[in-house]
């Protein structure tokens, strides 16, 4: 796998949203930092609800308002704040710079329209081309995404495929106009894995083709490491850690990282080799103080990591963590307290190389 | 009368009766088999509705040819513009509608001995739910027969399965559906202890609080309704409840595929801990396969509502013979970025279980497939005493396990 390039793409700094809802402020983001060089892959992983997809909307600016407002923070998409452009600008830079694949394909295709009218509206949209050209670039992009005779099935309504093929067809209206940066959410969770190995292979072939950047946002560990040159750990509204993927799956240094990694099947590991991180997700209208993990972390400061919160620390170039293990506060709390944390290593079976 | 000699009674009565021939017994008997499932189909009938089809031909905007009496038309024929107006309800097609089968599980076979997990692995709608529900006669089977520890449960009467059935129990794949909403995890508890008259009153409470804690739930737990409860405690209640009988067998129906990492992995270790303790035997659905490699004895992978490859789990997922197990396996996204593997990309459509074609299920979409496997059942090949895989193309095997047999 080659280095990934240095050139920054997307660059997000101190990013904030909240939902406002009648149970209470749901504190789903609190703060995000994140960094996609040109041509990567970008893996967002963490668990149900830990703000992944909200990330995402926020990027593009489409987080529901109300109840959703974002209140801090900056994307610098090439240098330019997003979040300063009017919505026209906005609406332009969607879909023809960055695309989205949502969540739930089958809610985001239109029953009544034709596969092929669904991607040439996308392509007219955001390209002065006429509507046959656009139904011939439809045609091109569909055989692009590996739709099986696109001449024909370029009128088909969307119920007559199987879910991994509207799932390209997502694809394909994401890819129809080139985008620079594609987010892709969940794109083959619902799918089998025969199905899913070729999505993740169709993404891969097209991001290396276009020099197209990708976020992958998923919870499969699986998924992360086939895929990405770098990874986002999430974890309740906060990115935990953030580096190279071959750092990261060999020598975590968040601890919830590495619960995360230990808590999934890893080839050549053992039954025994599965841990478990104790606890449940924090409910985030009422979230743990400072590190939101706290109650669940078993290398715990107590008096420091429940009242301040850990900065980020840069371990190397590129590899970032927020942990108090890291921290000059926390460092002064082992000596003051005389006890040490350290990470434990993963098993020495399950990885190797 | 116990248990234990409940079923040997029975079994040894319907042994008399030659209603369980002495081959399967032996082998029951000799290796200690707690399930033995043998040729088991399930078909459900599926009506075709004539009128659905009709409508649909109108929506679509087809060129429909055939106006019958029964439709409203409209022909414009000399500005060649025809508008059918069709109803939704045709008499006379709607009268009979015709009748499908929808081949589930097509004649599987299964070998489970005590203490063992054993996986069914398969991609969504193979079949593998219904092979789970048909094996403890949740459902009756087309054909084909299964024996828990020597007895065809098929044969039994509602009164004699009713025992058997406090030894046969199952975690369903969707815990919120299968647990009653209005019932406290209390109350769901102990039903079971009601239905079979095995403790009452205090008895069966203190014995509520003792399941909750042996699935790492809480005293306080008791008085929750379902929907209190998070998707991995929801799962836990199912798991207490499976378990209130003391059974010898669980079948668990994807018992983690909706978790979280994390709760996924403490469900793991429960399921690990009362084998441990209780010798239980599962039957352990997933399609997860990573997970099924470290905690599967023995693996089946199911397509279609058929077997295409059984044998340990070392033998699967190390050995494996048949071109659908190779493919699924390489699909299998490894969490280690430095095993990125190569990937068997299928193509092809996969049929409907609705009228497949014959020969071999997964002829459409396999990268061996000759002119036989549009033809012919593919044969067992046996690979060890343990290790099947169903293919009419591939190297090596034996036509019959006795060979490895010494
Ligand atoms: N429209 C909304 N109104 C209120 N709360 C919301 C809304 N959308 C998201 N949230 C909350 O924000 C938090 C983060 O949600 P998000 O959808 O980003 O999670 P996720 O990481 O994508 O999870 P998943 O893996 O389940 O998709 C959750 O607590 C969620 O309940
Ligand atoms: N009650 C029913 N009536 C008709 N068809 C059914 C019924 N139950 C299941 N089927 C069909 O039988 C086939 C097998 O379903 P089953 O639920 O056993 O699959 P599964 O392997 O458990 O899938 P999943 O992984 O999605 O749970 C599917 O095609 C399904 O649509
Ligand atoms: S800051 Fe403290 S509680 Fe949070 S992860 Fe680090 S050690 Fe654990
Ligand atoms: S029998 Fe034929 S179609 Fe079936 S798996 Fe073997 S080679 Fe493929
Ligand atoms: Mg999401
Ligand atoms: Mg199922």
């Amino acid at each position: 796998m080659s280095r990934p390039p240095e050139e920054i793409l997307l660059k997000i700094n101190g990013l904030k949203t909240y939902f406002f809802t009648e149970e209470g402020v749901v504190k789903a983001i609190e703060s995000i930092d994140i960094v996609v060089h040109k041509s990567e892959t970008l893996g967002l992983v963490g668990e149900s609800g830990s703000g992944k997809s909200v990330t995402a909307l926020s990027i593009l600016g489409i987080v529901p308002d109300p109840p959703g407002k974002i209140l801090e923070g900056e994307v610098l998409f090439h240098g330019q704040d997003l979040r300063k452009l009017s919505d026209s600008e906005m609406r332009k830079i969607r879909g023809n710079q960055i695309a989205m694949i949502f969540q739930d394909p089958m809610t985001s295709l239109n029953p009544v329209f034709t596969v092929g009218d669904q991607i040439s509206e996308a392509i007219i949209l955001h390209q002065k081309v006429s509507k046959k050209e656009a139904r011939e670039k439809s045609i091109k992009i569909m055989s692009l995404v590996g739709i099986p005779s696109a001449d024909e099935r370029v009128d088909n309504y969307p119920f007559e495929f199987s879910g991994g093929m509207r799932q390209r067809v997502m694809i394909a209206m994401a890819l129809s106009c080139n985008p620079e940066l594609l987010i892709a959410d969940e794109p083959s969770t619902s799918l089998d894995v025969t199905i899913q190995a070729q999505i993740l292979e169709l993404l891969k072939a097209t991001s290396e083709e276009f020099d197209m950047s990708i976020i992958l946002i998923t919870h499969d560990m699986g998924v992360i490491a086939e895929m990405c040159n770098r990874v986002a750990v999430m974890y309740a509204g906060y990115i935990c850690e953030a580096g190279d993927i071959m750092i990261i799956f060999k020598s975590p240094y968040h601890p919830y990282t590495r619960g995360l990694l230990g808590a999934i099947p890893r080839p050549d590991a053992a039954r025994e080799d599965l841990t478990i991180i104790r606890g449940s997700i924090p409910n985030l209208i009422n979230p743990p103080s400072a590190c939101r993990f706290h109650p669940r972390c078993d290398y715990w400061m107590d008096g420091l990591c429940e009242t301040v919160l850990p900065d980020i620390v840069e371990i190397e170039p590129g590899h970032n963590v927020r942990c108090h293990i890291y921290t000059e506060e926390g460092k002064a709390w082992m000596q003051q307290h005389g006890e040490k944390r350290e990470i434990s290593t993963m098993p020495k079976k399950a990885i190797t190389g | 009368m116990s248990s234990e000699s409940f079923i040997e009674k029975i079994a040894s009565q319907q042994a008399d009766k030659g209603l369980v021939s002495s081959r399967i017994r032996t082998k029951i008997m000799k290796e200690d088999v707690v399930l033995e499932v043998v040729n088991l189909k399930k078909f459900f009938n599926i009506p075709i509705p004539f009128e659905t089809t009709w409508f649909m031909l109108a929506f679509v905007a087809a060129v429909v040819v055939f106006a019958f009496s029964t439709t409203i038309g409209l022909a414009l024929m000399g500005g060649v513009i025809v508008l059918y107006f069709l109803l939704p309800n045709v008499p006379p097609f709607n009268k009979r509608p015709k009748v499908a089968h929808l081949k589930a599980v097509d004649g599987i076979d299964l070998h489970i001995r005590k203490g063992k997990i054993v996986g069914l692995v398969g991609e969504s709608g193979c079949g593998k739910s219904t092979a789970a529900k048909t094996i403890i006669r949740l459902l009756e089977p087309t054909a084909g027969s299964v024996y828990f520890k020597g007895i065809d449960i098929n044969r039994l009467t509602s009164v004699e399965m009713k025992e058997i059935r406090r030894h046969l129990q199952i975690v369903f794949q969707d815990p919120y559906a299968s647990l009653n909403p209005r019932a406290t995890a209390h109350d769901i508890i102990i039903e079971p202890f009601d239905i079979h008259g095995v403790a009452s009153g205090d008895e069966a409470s203190y014995k509520v609080l003792s399941l909750l804690k042996d699935v790492g739930l809480a005293p306080h737990h008791a008085y929750r309704y379902p929907h209190e409860f998070s998707g991995g405690q929801r799962q836990r209640l199912g798991i207490a409840r499976a378990l209130a009988l003391e059974p010898d067998f669980i079948v668990m129906d994807e018992p983690v595929s909706n978790l979280d990492v994390s709760v996924r992995a403490a469900i793991i270790q429960l399921i690990l801990e009362l084998q441990n303790k209780m010798g239980l035997t599962y039957l352990f659905i997933a399609h997860d396969l990573s997970l099924v490699k470290i905690l599967c004895d023995e693996t089946n992978v199911m397509y279609l509502g058929k077997i295409m490859e059984s044998g340990t789990s070392d033998e699967i997922f190390e050995n494996m013979m048949h071109p659908y197990t190779k493919a699924l396996i390489s699909a299998v996204p490894i969490a280690d970025p430095t095993k990125r593997s190569k990937k068997i990309f299928l193509t092809g459509d996969i049929p409907t279980p609705i009228n497949p074609p014959p020969g071999c299920k997964f002829q459409t979409r396999c990268p061996l497939v000759s002119d036989i496997c549009r033809l012919e059942e593919p044969p067992a090949r046996w690979y060890s005493a343990t290790h099947v895989a169903y293919c009419h193309n591939i190297e090596g095997g034996e036509e019959n396990p006795q060979v490895y047999v010494k």
